[in-house]
């Protein structure tokens, strides 16, 4: 109800258009921003203190794609070191060592790389100015000598745990990792144990002895295997399949050598945290929200929780201790940045001044020096000059009730300078599917679309993550099914609420998203004007057989279980063997290289396209894997489609010519447009 | 009642004058006797309600920290080594700060016995620090410190290179 208001207040503000600076003429109406400013990558992605105050590490990307680590003076915030990085290794992130070091994560760039991988530690001094590596692969040969590493945390001044696994994703079971003590100073990794299970994350005790391994089986995602130490030997504890609930250890109690903090859907479907005495099993609760996970509990000195964090909707914290001193801390920070999210970027060792990202709908963060001495909150930087918040489109969390009558929320984007009352509407439902979520805050493309004129629904339809097992595992083999349904039920709420012209609805995604958005010009043709996929999947038959995830035995029991094993069935929820019931325009839009959702899916939609005579467009990104990484690339992808929706839902007319999206200085991508129909 | 006893001794400390070395006397930690670690939990609570303490009397005056220098134990060996030795005791500090946002006069209003050279290194530290323009200089702001160890656990602490003695967070 507190949304509907919001959204009600919103609606009758007679907001002014502003100026029109879109630089496309045809494209779009009054956009406040321009796509490059959206796009743009921050000057600053990171910002922490060094332990004694005196200076800041940020990290920052270039627009090529160039990693830069600048050392900043606490005093006057000048730049007073800058290392560029300029080859094939970039800077991941950094934390201060002590007052003299910086380790750096350095990572592989890659426009093909799905996540940006390991590829060492390596450590800045300030002083010299010297970098130099501390552990590159050397003195691990536990997968043949390909082996990435990920920092598992601090142990002393000069040791941190380091895990080990191989490099790359082409193992067709899940590994087994490796533990090694690290000395950042000398280089010498110590091997101390290999995991128990596949893929582990170990937990250690207040002596930094390891008591728990919590990995899975070699051939399953879904479950969890949680092994503890007992007289130097691993103990199975337990092995649970996700679906039903798994109970997991954290971390071990700050004072009390008896208790370890658990996670645990076994007793309902939604996270909660337990405390569990190690002598007795006893478990008890700490906090659970029977309609969403909790993500997180803060802890008082005593380690009694003071309050938790979940994300139903809007982020939220609930306060357990109300008169705790960590409480009223944060209840400072609450009252200062009463509209935002707050996230500490590091502390000083004597914990009085912390760099805070504050982050919202409208602004992807902003740096403040918090100092609890003087009781000031004081701005350090702001990463997007260039770009005004207020500019920005702003998003609400909604609620709404799908057709059998489940509660699903989503989050509404809507343009600045429209009243928000039968806008063109954008379904944009998230990737996946399984365990991912949208939530509250800023996101690029809902930002793109938006500022063209848009009003942008993401939906955590049924099947997504954060709800609880029940809501994520249920669903499997419901692709095209309820989970498309949840979609349609958004769009009808939207038209209902006066917020969605319903004749005016075109539906994007990406990935499972690019699925959705082909599956519901297929099951729903008349509910929708237009349709985007991209690097999606259009047939969960090629998607059994093609691509990553189908060659790893893993990745094939997930894909029976997400997608099942009857092949008549897969394709009756595909959208390019059912291609003849699409009414409307399609546009396709691809990465080349991808593996992931492999580029078949792309040449048999496009060949079924053209089989029936349908009118479709196409986009290829010669480079990319699974979606676009360089900037160029990026804005012409989203430029690409803001004319496809201005021609089907918006300023303009679907026979109107397509709009150039050639830039200054890129190379155009591969383009093709199939009227069809003659 | 606890916080009270506590506020009590702080009290005491704020109202002398001048530089008074006087003996170290733990504050009454009898309210904590129900605590998991009551001793743990005495140190920590007092070491919060003197550090509260700073913050209020810095935050009355509205100045705000340009730069805020920490402790140096390099040169300052007897500092380093009162701290080793985990010396217990507690100080008394007053400073003003002009328009400019500089620190002058920097006096040590009441020290315990072994105290001295953590008094000074802090008097020394306070002298660096730098704050924002003020229309008019401000005087007579406390800092106070309390050094206090327990022998129950100090896994809390953060032994970090610069850091002069285990922190009070």
């Amino acid at each position: 109800m507190k949304h509907l208001v919001a959204l009600t207040l919103l609606a009758s503000a007679a907001l002014t258009p502003a100026a029109s600076r879109w630089p496309y003429p045809g494209l779009g109406v009054e956009s406040p921003l321009k796509l490059t400013d959206i796009i743009a990558r921050p000057k600053y992605g990171s910002l922490t203190i060094s332990p004694d105050g005196k200076f800041f590490a940020g990290v920052a990307i270039t627009g090529e794609g160039k990693t830069m680590l600048h050392i900043l003076d606490r005093r006057t915030m000048a730049v007073v070191h800058s290392e560029i990085y300029d080859g094939p290794l970039g800077v991941g992130g950094v934390s201060w060592q002590d007052n003299e070091n910086l380790l750096i994560d350095a990572t592989y760039k890659s426009e093909l790389a799905e996540g940006r991988g390991g590829a060492g530690l390596y450590m800045f001094n300030l002083k010299s100015k010297n970098i130099r590596p501390v552990w590159t692969g050397d003195g691990t040969a536990d997968y043949g000598g390909s082996e990435g590493a990920s920092m598992g945390g601090r142990i002393d001044d000069q040791h941190v745990w380091l895990i080990v696994g191989p490099s790359g994703s082409s193992y067709s079971e899940i590994p087994f990792v490796y533990l090694y003590k690290l000395n950042v100073f000398t280089g010498r990794a110590t091997k101390v144990m290999k995991s128990p299970s596949r893929g582990a994350s170990f937990v250690f005790n207040n002596k930094n002895e390891v008591t728990h391994a919590v990995g899975a089986l070699p051939d399953d995602y879904d479950t969890t295997v949680v092994h503890k130490r007992v007289n130097g030997e691993w103990v199975l504890e337990g092995t649970y399949a996700n679906a039903k609930g798994v109970s997991v250890p954290v971390r071990w109690h700050k004072t009390d050598p008896n208790k370890i903090l658990y996670t645990d859907n076994l007793d309902a479907p939604t996270i909660g945290y337990y405390w569990v005495d190690a002598r007795t099993g006893r478990k008890e609760l700490i906090y659970r929200d029977p309609r969403v996970d909790i993500d997180d509990v803060v802890f008082n000195d005593d380690d009694e929780a003071v309050a938790v964090r979940h994300n139903y909707d809007y982020p939220t914290y609930v306060v357990l201790k109300p008169d705790d001193p960590i409480v009223k801390r944060r209840q400072r920070l609450v009252a200062a940045f009463p509209d935002d999210a707050v996230s500490m970027g590091g502390s000083t060792a004597d914990g009085l001044e912390h760099v805070l990202n504050v982050h919202n709908d409208r602004d992807q963060g902003q740096f403040y020096l918090w100092n609890e001495y003087d009781g000031k909150i004081r701005h350090l930087l702001n990463p997007r000059p260039q770009v005004k918040a207020a500019d920005f489109p702003q998003t609400h969390a909604v609620k709404f009730k799908a057709r059998d009558g489940l509660e699903l929320v989503g989050y509404l984007t809507v343009p600045v300078h429209k009243n928000m009352k039968d806008l063109p509407l954008i379904v944009l439902p998230h990737g996946g599917p399984h365990g991912i979520r949208d939530y509250w805050g800023y996101d690029m493309e809902a930002v793109t679309f938006a500022n063209a004129g848009y009003a942008v629904l993401k939906i955590n339809y049924r099947g997504s993550g954060g709800y609880g097992r029940e809501f994520h595992y249920d669903w499997y083999r419901h692709w095209g099914l309820e989970m498309q349904d949840d979609l349609e039920d958004g769009v009808l709420w939207a038209a209902k609420a006066g917020i969605a012209d319903i004749n005016r609805v075109c539906i994007y995604g990406a990935s499972y998203g690019g699925y959705a958005a082909l599956m519901g010009v297929v099951k729903t043709p008349d509910r929708y004007k237009c349709a985007i996929g991209y690097v999606g999947v259009y047939d969960l038959n090629i998607m059994h057989k093609y691509g990553d995830v189908s060659r790893s035995r893993a990745g094939k029991k997930y894909l029976d279980e997400a997608l099942g094993t009857d092949p008549a069935d897969r394709a009756a929820r595909s959208s390019t063997p059912n291609v003849n019931r699409i009414k409307v325009p399609v546009f396709l839009v691809h990465g080349m290289q991808d593996d992931r959702a492999h580029f078949e899916h792309y040449v048999d939609m496009r060949k079924a396209l053209i089989a029936k005579n349908h009118r479709f467009e196409t986009l290829l990104v010669p480079r990319a894997g699974h979606g676009a990484r360089d900037l160029a690339s990026v804005r012409e992808v989203a430029c690409r489609m803001i004319d496809f929706f201005d021609r089907h839902i918006g300023e303009r007319k679907p026979a109107d010519k397509p709009a150039e999206c050639q830039f200054p200085g890129s190379k155009k991508l591969p383009y093709e447009y199939f009227e069809g129909g003659k | 009642m606890k916080a009270l006893m506590i506020f009590a001794a702080l009290l005491l400390a704020s109202t002398a004058g001048a530089q008074t070395v006087t003996t170290f006397k733990r504050p009454d930690c009898s309210a904590y006797k129900a605590s998991a670690k009551p001793e743990r939990k005495c140190v920590r609570e007092t070491r919060r309600l003197w550090q509260e303490a700073n913050f209020a009397a810095l935050q009355k005056t509205g100045l705000m920290f340009v730069y805020m220098a920490r402790p140096d134990t390099k040169g300052a060996a007897d500092a380093l080594k009162a701290v080793q030795n985990e010396v217990e005791g507690s100080f008394v500090l007053r400073f003003s700060v002009k328009p400019d946002g500089t620190v002058y006069d920097v006096r040590t209003v009441e020290v315990t016995e072994g105290i001295q050279p953590l008094a000074k290194l802090w008097a020394d530290t306070i002298r660096q620090w730098t704050f924002a323009k003020t229309p008019q200089a401000v005087t007579g702001i406390e800092f106070r410190r309390i050094y206090m160890y327990t022998k129950e656990d100090d896994d809390d602490a953060y032994h970090g290179p610069q850091s002069e003695q285990p922190e009070e967070h």
